[in-house]
């Protein structure tokens, strides 16, 4: 991105508009009460193997990693990186920096995350994970900035929806995937159609 | 139905101020004959296939609220004998203290071109142009000059060395296409640029004035089949348009005058998009612009966007 920062200063600076919050003019804003609360889309089944096995509702089934973890490790000796996996998850991609899989997930208590601190973390608060080395992008986030949104962007109206990173992220191989584009309009090129 | 380039009509357009049949002429005395021929297509052709009641149809500002009742109704019946789609047509108006701002996070938008797909849908445009308000530039990393990006790239997305950039209508502050109009067909609402394409004459200098290429010219009735028609319209916004007249995004105001997202962010799969209202503090739009390094385009035209890039 640093190139395309260095470029942008063939465009000048732009100076964010001065915003004139005159009572008089401004909206009255509505107690925060009165809002419609955000709806975060999260995968279903966060933090359990996914099997082959369909449920009744059509989702996969997961299992907890209890179920073969007990408490800790398993393997012997235990993986710390995805290239050591010799016996099982061996399907997983791993392309995420070069953590270990400790730098996620609780050596003592798999059903759990660790944060660096050692404290636990349940996966409904992967994204406090997440937050805790991308900073920056979870700020952007808390503001609309990095994630996007659907639904209404008046929350006197309708919720907000939005998406956990890891629906766009996979904790594993974060890149976001290379797609194939939709067609483009079929005008002839610039403005003259 | 007389002709209405002709000087012996008595058809009174309109009760003074805007007068499209002054303008219509003045256009002949410029343009010279062949050019104003060409112009006016549209509006010749319009007396055969059009009725008095649209001939005589007054300037949108002036339309009282009956009238627009009345001409949303003959619409939706237009719509109905010619695509076969029961279709609700409104005119949701400005909200009171809303100045739409939008902004697109240049880092992470990937090309896919989601965005000009979800437009040409909701947008009722025609299906064999694949036409939509937005264009995506495939531009070189380094250089922020969309002239020189491509629009039509066809290979996976994102390609090493390049990043992407959608531009469709700035809905500028201070906005070059409205001064153009001839009569007044295109003005500026306090939250956005419209056009109101019964009025639009088709002369296309909106088009010529605009440095952002955001307008289009309807060169022929859309196709749409009945089954893809959407059926959530506005009068200023998404409704058909008739051939011959100029076109343009108008940041979905059927929806977001109702408090919704536009269709393209609701569409866009990379979150690059972020919508709202500039005169709330506490919206994601007034945050971008005051915690991001953010661009304009040839903001040396003083042309003054309402749509803004950034990136991380
Ligand atoms: C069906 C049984 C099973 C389930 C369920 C399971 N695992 Fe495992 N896991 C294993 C086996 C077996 C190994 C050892 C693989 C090896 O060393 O090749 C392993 C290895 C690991 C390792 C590497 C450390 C070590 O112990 O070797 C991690 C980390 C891990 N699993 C995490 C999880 C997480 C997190 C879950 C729940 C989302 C989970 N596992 C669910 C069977 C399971
Ligand atoms: C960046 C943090 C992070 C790292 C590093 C990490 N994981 Fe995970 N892992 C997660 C999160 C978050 C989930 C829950 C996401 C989900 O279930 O889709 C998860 C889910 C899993 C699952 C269940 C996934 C499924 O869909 O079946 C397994 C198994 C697993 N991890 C094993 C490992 C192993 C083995 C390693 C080391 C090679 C590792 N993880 C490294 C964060 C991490
Ligand atoms: C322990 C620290 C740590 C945690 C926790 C962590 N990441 Fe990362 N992340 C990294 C590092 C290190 C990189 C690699 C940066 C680099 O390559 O320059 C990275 C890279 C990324 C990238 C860029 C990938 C690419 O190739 O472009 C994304 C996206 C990402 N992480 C998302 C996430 C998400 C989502 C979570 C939560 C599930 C998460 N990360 C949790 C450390 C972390
Ligand atoms: C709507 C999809 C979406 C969501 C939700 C999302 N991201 Fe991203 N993120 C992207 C895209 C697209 C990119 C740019 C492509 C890439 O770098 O992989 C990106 C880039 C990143 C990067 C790499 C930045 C860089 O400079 O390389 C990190 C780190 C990241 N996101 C973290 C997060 C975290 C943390 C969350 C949740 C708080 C999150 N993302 C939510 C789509 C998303």
């Amino acid at each position: 991105m640093a190139a395309i920062l260095c470029a942008a200063l063939i465009v000048s600076l732009f100076e964010a508009p001065e915003f004139d919050d005159d009572p008089d003019v401004a909206v009255d804003q509505p107690e925060t009460d009165d809002l419609y609360e955000d709806v975060i889309i999260t995968p279903p089944g966060l933090g359990k193997l996914t099997t082959s096995i369909v449920d009744m509702h059509g989702q996969f089934v997961g299992i907890r990693c209890s179920t073969c973890h007990g408490a800790g490790d398993i393997g012997d000796p235990p993986a710390q990186y995805a290239d050591e996996l010799t016996e099982f998850h061996r399907e997983m991609e791993f392309s995420h920096g070069d953590l270990a899989c400790a730098s996620c997930h609780a050596t003592d208590d798999r059903d759990k995350l660790t944060l660096a601190s050692g404290a636990l973390l349940d996966y409904d608060d992967t994204m406090d994970l997440c937050a805790q080395c991308h900073s920056s992008e979870y700020k952007s986030y808390q503001h609309g900035a990095h994630g996007g949104m659907s639904g209404h962007w008046d929350r006197t109206q309708g919720e907000r929806v939005r998406n956990h990173c890891v629906v766009c992220h996979d904790p594993h191989e974060p890149a976001f995937p290379q797609v194939t584009p939709a067609d483009p309009p079929r005008d002839r090129f610039f403005g003259t159609q | 139905m007389t002709d209405p380039t002709d000087d012996t009509t008595t058809v009174e357009a309109n009760d003074g101020g805007i007068d499209r049949r002054t303008a219509m002429k003045a256009l002949g005395a410029t343009l010279g004959a062949a050019a104003f021929a060409r112009a006016m297509a549209p509006l010749r052709s319009w007396s055969a296939d059009q009725s008095m009641d649209e001939f005589l149809q007054q300037h949108y500002k002036r339309l009282s609220d009956e009238d627009m009742e009345r001409i949303l109704r003959r619409l939706e019946q237009e719509t109905y004998d010619e695509y076969g789609a029961q279709v609700h047509i409104d005119d949701p108006q400005p909200i009171p203290g809303v100045q739409f701002g939008y902004a697109l996070n240049l880092s992470v938008c990937n090309g896919c071109r989601k965005c000009v797909e979800a437009c040409h849908i909701e947008n009722n445009h025609d299906r064999s142009t694949n036409n939509s308000y937005i264009r995506v530039f495939e531009m070189e990393q380094g250089s922020m000059d969309f002239e020189k990006g491509t629009a039509d790239y066809d290979h996976t997305v994102p390609a090493p060395g390049k990043y992407y950039m959608p531009v469709q209508c700035l809905q500028c502050d201070n906005p070059p296409c409205v001064d153009v109009c001839p009569v007044e067909a295109t003005w500026k609402e306090e939250d956005g640029v419209v056009v109101d394409y019964n009025w639009c004459i088709g002369c296309r200098y909106c088009q010529a004035a605009c440095p952002y290429h955001a307008r289009r010219f309807n060169w022929k009735k859309p196709e749409i089949p009945t089954g893809e028609v959407n059926p959530v319209q506005a009068y200023l916004a998404n409704r058909i348009r008739p051939a011959g007249v100029v076109e343009k995004c108008h940041f979905c105001l059927h929806k977001t005058r109702k408090g919704g997202a536009p269709a393209c962010q609701q569409a866009c799969p990379t979150g690059a998009r972020v919508f709202g209202n500039m005169l709330d503090p506490d919206s994601d739009i007034r945050w971008v612009l005051e915690n991001k390094r953010v661009y304009v385009l040839k903001e040396d035209l003083g042309t003054r966007p309402r749509f803004f890039y950034f990136f991380d």
